[in-house]
């Protein structure tokens, strides 16, 4: 089973549903790896991490996330790992690297 | 990093320009007394530079080299990089009272530098690479360079490739094994003739159609090819007169002109886009961020003046302690703080793009830009409120210096006694140099269109404004969305 880790930032202004965009990648990757891919909250055992910000300004980073948590990678609005993005192709595409990346573990830590 | 006095001597070193003010080619554009204003102002950005009290602000670590850069060639580090920018554009608009010039450079910078780094991600190009070979050079020379954006664009209604004339917007001519061949032309150029490099960007989002147009590029601008026509700016004349008193801000100024680019040959190492129309937005975008967000600290520090020359000139006229007085300087000092809190927000607020360097938040940026069209303009008339019509009818200078007229100027235009009548005139033609003279050209209209006219902002401020956030959050407070929190 795959742990993904999820760091949420405070959510003062979300331009978009954290949640579900959390869940549209966990049940993508959980199909492209062909295994359960369960999700771990901060501070818990994980494979990767997602942080996922609400809004541009991205608050919330890797800093915060304990080493034993994995790679960090960033989602916000648009934005995928600092990088553009339509909010459509952002499961997709994420579900897509991070399957990669767990594939060919281990990973650098965040 | 140059000295001022050097960085005044490389514009000469540039050599001959193709430059026209007023139907005559300048041959030495630096030391023109219509021109000369606006190169002391640029020069003040290599100045304070120099000096220790203000080297926090103006002076960077490199993220290419480690060494000290000024800051006008910085790639934002962090969300404190882009804070001190604001502050320091405050400083520097501060201490010339008028546009400075150099910020259009930097925000190309940075705009282009994440830019390049994502089409190379997604179009497998070379251009970052490029783009920071050459960033490397700017740094180290310390070059003042001019970021070119606006196309003189035709009918409105067209996109470049509809237009009559296809040389209404930059576009390539030309592929060449070495190089591009482009031609076209970029509309109110902000320190263009005071600058040592062009960077040309696209005006706007380009679809596959206007592929010839999505192109960026530098040159230096001394490139033979280039041919620049200088705007006029109201009174500019006044700068040709034998006394200065007149012109209000006695040493510095603006400059904007048009730069025609008459098949022009670049070599493709300075070529950062050719054909990628599909980052023409996200690169025009970047840049109108950036440059939004500038304008909560020059434009902050032009306003620290007129609030200065406005309350100065209520001491001459004798009013200080009128309560109306009172509360419209309070009304422009709050108006202008809260220019500079936008400018100050949209950097704290700032993010990191893939590139490394960071970008501001955008909504923050376009409210600020948005309310930089707006409040200057309160602020000038409230400064005319209060300096009173003499600022328009003043005799002139020279009727001061008169041996007839004089005395009368001296004894008629007097307020306060307390204070000699040529602090009076000169504090009022500042305000009537910042207001409607030749630098209302960078304090108001540039205010309302440079960086983008208002309703570019609103545009922005529509798309990023996340209504349905919103009504969700009205729906769940109201009950038709009913959560089962608390």
């Amino acid at each position: 089973m795959i742990r993904l880790g999820v760091r949420y930032c405070g959510g003062c202004n979300p331009a978009y549903d954290r949640i579900k965009l959390v869940e549209q990648i966990r049940e993508k990757l959980q199909v492209a790896l062909g295994e359960e891919v369960s999700l771990a909250l901060l501070g818990a055992q994980a494979d990767t991490t997602l942080v996922v910000c609400g809004c541009p300004a991205c608050c919330a980073d890797g800093e915060g996330v304990n080493k034993s948590a994995g790679s960090c990678h960033i989602v916000g609005p648009d934005l995928m790992d600092y990088r553009s993005a339509t909010m459509e192709e952002i499961p997709v595409r994420m579900a897509a690297e991070l399957a990669v990346e767990l594939k060919n573990k281990p990973s650098d830590g965040c | 990093m140059m000295t001022a006095e050097e960085y005044i001597q490389s514009l000469r070193d540039l050599g001959p320009r193709k430059v026209y003010l007023l139907g005559e080619l300048v041959s030495n554009p630096v030391d023109h007394p219509i021109i000369r204003p606006s190169v002391n102002c640029c020069a003040m950005t290599y100045r304070l530079a120099e000096m220790p009290e203000h080297e926090d602000l103006m002076q960077a670590t490199s993220a290419l080299t480690g060494k000290k850069i000024n800051r006008f060639a910085n790639l934002h580090q962090s969300t404190d990089d882009l804070i001190r920018k604001v502050k320091m554009q405050r400083l520097v608009g501060n201490m010339t009272g008028a546009c400075f010039q150099r910020c259009v450079g930097m925000d190309a910078l940075n705009a282009l530098w994440s830019t390049t780094h994502e089409m190379d991600l997604k179009h497998g190009t070379d251009y970052h690479e490029r783009f920071r070979r050459y960033v490397t050079a700017w740094e180290e020379k310390d070059w003042t360079v001019d970021g070119c954006m606006t196309d003189p664009k035709g009918n409105r209604s067209r996109g470049p490739s509809q237009q009559k004339d296809p040389d209404l917007f930059v576009h390539v001519v030309e592929k060449k094994n070495d190089g591009v061949v482009v031609r076209g032309a970029k509309m109110h150029q902000t320190g263009i003739v005071n600058s040592h490099e062009i960077l040309v960007m696209p005006t706007l989002t380009l679809g596959a159609e206007d592929r010839d147009y999505a192109v960026a590029f530098a040159v230096p601008a001394n490139d033979e090819s280039l041919l620049y026509i200088y705007g006029r700016q109201s009174c500019d004349t006044r700068k040709l007169e034998s006394t200065k008193v007149d012109v209000g801000n006695i040493r510095y100024g603006g400059q904007e002109a048009i730069v025609i680019f008459n098949d022009t040959f670049v070599p493709w190492e300075r070529v950062f886009m050719c054909g990628e129309h599909d980052f023409s937005g996200m690169l025009v975008e970047r840049f109108a961020g950036y440059h939004r967000q500038s304008y909560g600290g020059c434009k902050v520090g032009n306003g620290d003046i007129l609030i200065g020359a406005a309350a100065a000139a209520a001491d001459y006229n004798g009013v200080t302690k009128a309560s109306h007085i009172r509360d419209k300087i309070i009304e422009m000092v709050h108006l202008n703080e809260t220019l500079f809190s936008c400018g100050i927000a949209c950097s704290a607020m700032g993010r990191k793009t893939a590139s490394g360097n960071y970008l501001v938040d955008m909504m923050l940026a376009n409210v600020c830009k948005q309310n930089v069209t707006r409040f200057p303009y309160e602020m000038a008339r409230l400064a005319q409120d209060i300096a009173g019509g003499l600022m328009v009818t003043m005799p002139s200078d020279a009727d001061f210096n008169s041996p007839v007229t004089g005395p009368w100027c001296e004894k008629m235009m007097v307020g306060d006694d307390a204070y000699p009548t040529r602090h009076r005139q000169r504090m009022l033609r500042l305000i009537e140099a910042m207001t409607l003279g030749a630098v209302a050209v960078g304090y108001l209209t540039e205010s309302m269109h440079g960086a983008g006219s208002p309703q570019a902002q609103r545009i922005m401020i529509q798309r990023l404004a996340n209504l349905e956030h919103k009504k969700a959050l009205a729906r769940r407070i109201c009950g038709i969305d009913p959560d089962g929190l608390l």
